[in-house]
C-alpha cells in the first residue's frame, strides 16, 4: 500500500513537532525517517499508525484517507521502540493477540490462530520459543516478536520506531540485515525511524531526513551520500570536515565554482550564489602538499596507520581539527609537521 | 551456620548473618513473643473452654462481620482504588497533588476522628444520613456503616500498590493493543488487567488485613450492637472490660489464625502468578 502524509503539522503545547510535512511512500518502498532527536521524526510515525493525531494535514494509506481514523482501525503493523510486549502472555498469545482480538465474524478459528502463530515463529526464526514468557528473552528475540505480532494481524504498512535503538551492535547488524530479508519476503511499505545515518543509508530505499520538524531532503542513499541538500543533512551524515570557502558564479558547467584557500573546484552540492560559504570535506577527499602550495595550510598532530590507508589528524593555525585519510602518506612524517591539505572534492552551503 | 555458609563462600553483600540476626531479634520482641502470649494465654482455658469462648454464637456473628465487611470494602476499593491510581498516573489535571495528598489521608488521619466524621455524616440527622434514611438506606449503626468506615481506611492501600505498576506498565503496552486492533475493553481486559493484578490483589490482601484490624473508625459508626453490628476486635475488648482475659486471648488466637491463614493464602497465589509468567 501507499501511504502519503500532506502538510501534516502537529504541536505540543508550545513546541512545533512538526511544520507542514509531506511525504509519500510508493507501494512496497522500505523509507528511512533519519533525524536527531527532537527533529519530530517519531511524531510523524505515530501520526501515521493514528497514535496520535496532526493539528492539520491529511494522512491516507492505499489512497483512503485516514486522517480521522483510530488506530485499531488503521490496519497499520506497528513496532514499538521498547519493544511493548505483553509481559504477562507466553511469545505465542502475544503473537497471536491481534487475531484473537478480531470481532466474532472476522475471528480465525482456534487451530488457524494457531497455524499462523506457528508460522510467524519460523518466518522470525524462533521456532521454538513460543511457550516462552517476555522476560526470559534477549532483546534481540523481543524485538523478533514484537515485529511478529505486528506481522500477525496482515497490516497494510509497517512501521518500526527505532527497531534496533536497545540492542547492542553486533545483534543490531544481524537483525538489519535480517529485517530487509523480511521486508522483501513480504514486500509490505515499510517506515522506520532512526537517528543512525549507517542504519539508514544501509537500510533504506530511500530516506527522509528531518530537522526541527521539517524535511531536509527525501532521496536515495546514493544521492543523499554524494549529493546532500542541505548543510544540515551533508553534517548529519558524519564525517565531513566544515572549512570556510567562496562560492565563485559563473562557472562553465551552470553550477559554481568553490574556492577553499586557493584551489578551485565544482561544487557538488546544489548550486549557491556567490559569496562566503561553508564547504564540507570528507576526509578521504584529501591530498597532501608541501608547505606553500595552494589548499589548507595546517600542522600535524596524529597520525594512524590502518592498513593501506593513514589516518592523520591537523590542525590549522586557528585550532580548527582537521581530519584526512590517505593513502601511504610520504615516508618521514611525524607529529608537528606543517603541510597542506588540497581538497579534491567539496560540497559547499550559504554561510549559516 | 549461616556464618558457616559465609566463610565457604564469602557474599558479595556482606553482613547477611548480622542483619538477619537483628531482624528476627526485631520481629521476635514487637511480633512473635506477643503474639505466642496470645496463644498461651488462651491455652491455660483447656479446649472446652477456648472453644465455647471462641465459637460462642456471639463470636461468630463478630467474626463474620470483621471478615465480611473487610472483605466487600477491598473488593470495592480494588475498583475505586484501581480508578483512582489510573487517574492519578495517567492523567495531568489542576490540583493532581491535592488529590494525591488525600488519597494518603486514611494513612495520617486517626482512626476515630475518621469515624466520628462519618458517623456525623450518615448518622439519620447526618448531612447524607438525612436524606438516605428516609429511602430505606441506614448506613449509621448497621454493617453497612462498617463497610464504609473500612472502604475509608483501606482506600490508599490499593492506591499506592498499584499506582507505580500501572506507571511502569506504560502507555506503549496500551497502543500497542490498539494497534493490534484490540477495542478500549479488550486492552484493559486482556491486558492492563493482568499485568497490574499482582498489585491489585497485593493492595487489596493489604486493605482487607487492615480492615479485619480495624477498630477506632468502625466503633463510632457501627453502633455495636452484638449479632449485628459488632466486630471482633470490638468483641474482645468487650471481654476485655468484663475481666475475662482468656475468653478475649481465644477470640483473639482465632482471628489471628484466619488471618494468617488469608495471607498465607494470597501470597501463594501471587507466587504461582509469579512463576506461571516467568518473572
Amino acid at each position: 500500500m501507499s501511504v502519503s502524509a500532506s502538510n501534516v503539522t502537529k504541536q505540543f503545547g508550545g513546541f512545533t513537532a512538526l511544520n507542514g510535512v509531506s511525504l509519500e511512500a510508493q507501494e512496497g518502498e522500505f523509507l528511512a525517517l533519519l533525524g536527531p532527536s527532537g527533529s519530530g521524526k517519531t511524531t510523524l510515525l505515530r501520526i501515521l499508525a493514528g497514535l496520535e493525531f496532526p493539528d492539520s494535514g491529511t494522512i491516507s494509506i492505499g489512497g483512503e484517507d485516514m486522517s480521522n481514523r483510530a488506530a485499531r482501525d488503521r490496519q497499520v503493523g506497528f513496532v514499538f521502540q521498547q519493544y511493548a510486549l505483553f509481559r504477562h502472555m507466553s511469545v505465542a498469545d502475544n503473537i497471536g493477540f491481534g487475531l484473537t482480538v478480531r470481532p466474532g465474524k472476522t475471528r480465525p478459528a482456534r487451530t488457524e490462530i494457531k497455524r499462523r502463530v506457528a508460522e510467524l515463529l519460523e518466518l522470525v526464526q524462533l521456532p521454538h520459543l513460543g511457550d516462552r514468557y517476555p522476560a526470559q528473552l534477549s532483546g534481540g528475540q523481543r524485538q523478533r516478536v514484537a515485529l511478529a505480532r505486528a506481522l500477525a494481524v496482515e497490516p497494510r504498512i509497517l512501521l518500526l520506531d527505532e527497531p534496533f535503538g536497545a540492542l547492542d551492535a553486533k545483534v543490531r547488524k544481524d537483525l538489519r540485515r535480517w529485517l530487509r530479508e523480511v521486508h522483501d519476503r513480504t514486500g509490505l511499505t515499510s517506515i522506520f525511524v532512526t537517528h543512525d545515518q549507517d542504519e539508514a543509508l544501509d537500510l533504506a530505499d530511500r530516506v527522509v531526513v528531518m530537522d526541527h520538524g521539517s524535511i531536509e531532503q527525501i532521496d536515495t542513499p546514493e544521492m543523499l551520500w554524494e549529493r546532500p541538500a542541505t548543510a544540515f543533512v551533508c553534517d548529519f551524515l558524519g564525517g565531513a570536515n566544515r572549512v570556510a570557502a567562496r562560492a565563485i558564479a559563473g562557472s562553465t558547467d551552470g553550477g559554481d565554482t568553490i574556492d577553499v584557500g586557493g584551489v578551485r573546484l565544482p561544487n557538488r552540492a546544489p548550486a549557491m550564489a556567490a559569496g562566503s560559504a561553508t564547504a564540507f570535506i570528507r576526509p578521504h577527499e584529501f591530498e597532501i602538499a608541501a608547505p606553500g602550495s595552494a589548499g589548507i595550510p595546517v600542522t600535524l598532530r596524529r597520525m594512524l596507520r590502518t592498513g593501506a590507508h593513514a589516518a592523520l589528524e591537523t590542525a590549522t593555525a586557528s585550532g580548527t581539527i582537521i581530519e584526512a585519510t590517505i593513502p601511504a602518506p610520504p615516508e618521514g612524517l611525524v607529529a608537528g609537521d606543517a603541510l597542506v591539505l588540497v581538497p579534491t572534492a567539496v560540497r559547499a552551503y550559504p554561510e549559516a | 551456620m549461616t556464618s558457616g555458609i559465609l566463610q565457604r563462600q564469602p557474599s558479595i553483600l556482606p553482613g547477611f548473618g548480622l542483619t538477619m540476626g537483628i531482624t528476627v531479634l526485631a520481629l521476635s520482641i514487637t511480633v512473635l513473643i506477643p503474639l505466642s502470649a496470645v496463644f498461651i494465654t488462651s491455652a491455660g482455658m483447656g479446649w472446652d473452654g477456648f472453644v465455647a469462648a471462641a465459637f460462642s454464637r456471639r463470636a461468630l456473628a463478630a467474626y463474620r462481620l470483621s471478615f465480611g465487611a473487610a472483605a466487600a470494602a477491598a473488593a470495592i476499593n480494588a475498583v475505586f482504588g484501581l480508578l483512582t491510581a489510573w487517574v492519578l498516573v495517567r492523567y495531568d489535571f489542576f490540583g493532581k497533588k491535592i488529590v494525591s495528598a488525600l488519597v494518603d489521608l486514611p494513612f495520617a488521619l486517626p482512626t476515630a476522628v475518621a469515624g466520628i466524621a462519618l458517623t456525623a455524616l450518615y448518622a439519620p440527622n447526618g448531612w447524607l444520613g438525612r436524606w438516605l434514611v428516609p429511602l430505606g438506606i441506614d448506613i449509621a449503626f448497621t454493617p453497612l456503616g462498617v463497610v464504609v468506615a473500612l472502604i475509608f481506611v483501606g482506600l490508599p492501600f490499593v492506591v499506592r500498590t498499584v499506582e507505580p505498576v500501572l506507571a511502569d506498565l506504560g502507555a506503549d503496552v496500551e497502543e500497542a493493543a490498539a494497534s493490534l486492533g484490540a477495542s478500549r475493553r479488550q486492552t484493559f481486559v486482556r491486558v492492563i488487567l493482568p499485568a497490574i493484578s499482582p498489585a491489585l490483589l497485593t493492595g487489596c490482601a493489604l486493605a482487607f488485613a487492615r480492615g479485619v484490624g480495624e477498630y477506632g473508625s468502625v466503633i463510632f459508626i457501627a453502633g455495636n450492637m452484638p449479632f449485628r453490628s459488632e466486630i471482633a476486635p470490638l468483641l474482645i475488648i468487650v471481654q476485655l472490660e468484663q475481666y475475662n482475659t482468656a475468653a478475649a486471648t481465644a477470640i483473639a488466637a482465632t482471628m489471628l489464625v484466619i488471618s494468617f491463614g488469608l495471607l498465607f493464602a494470597i501470597n501463594y497465589v501471587q507466587g504461582w502468578q509469579r512463576r506461571v509468567r516467568g518473572i
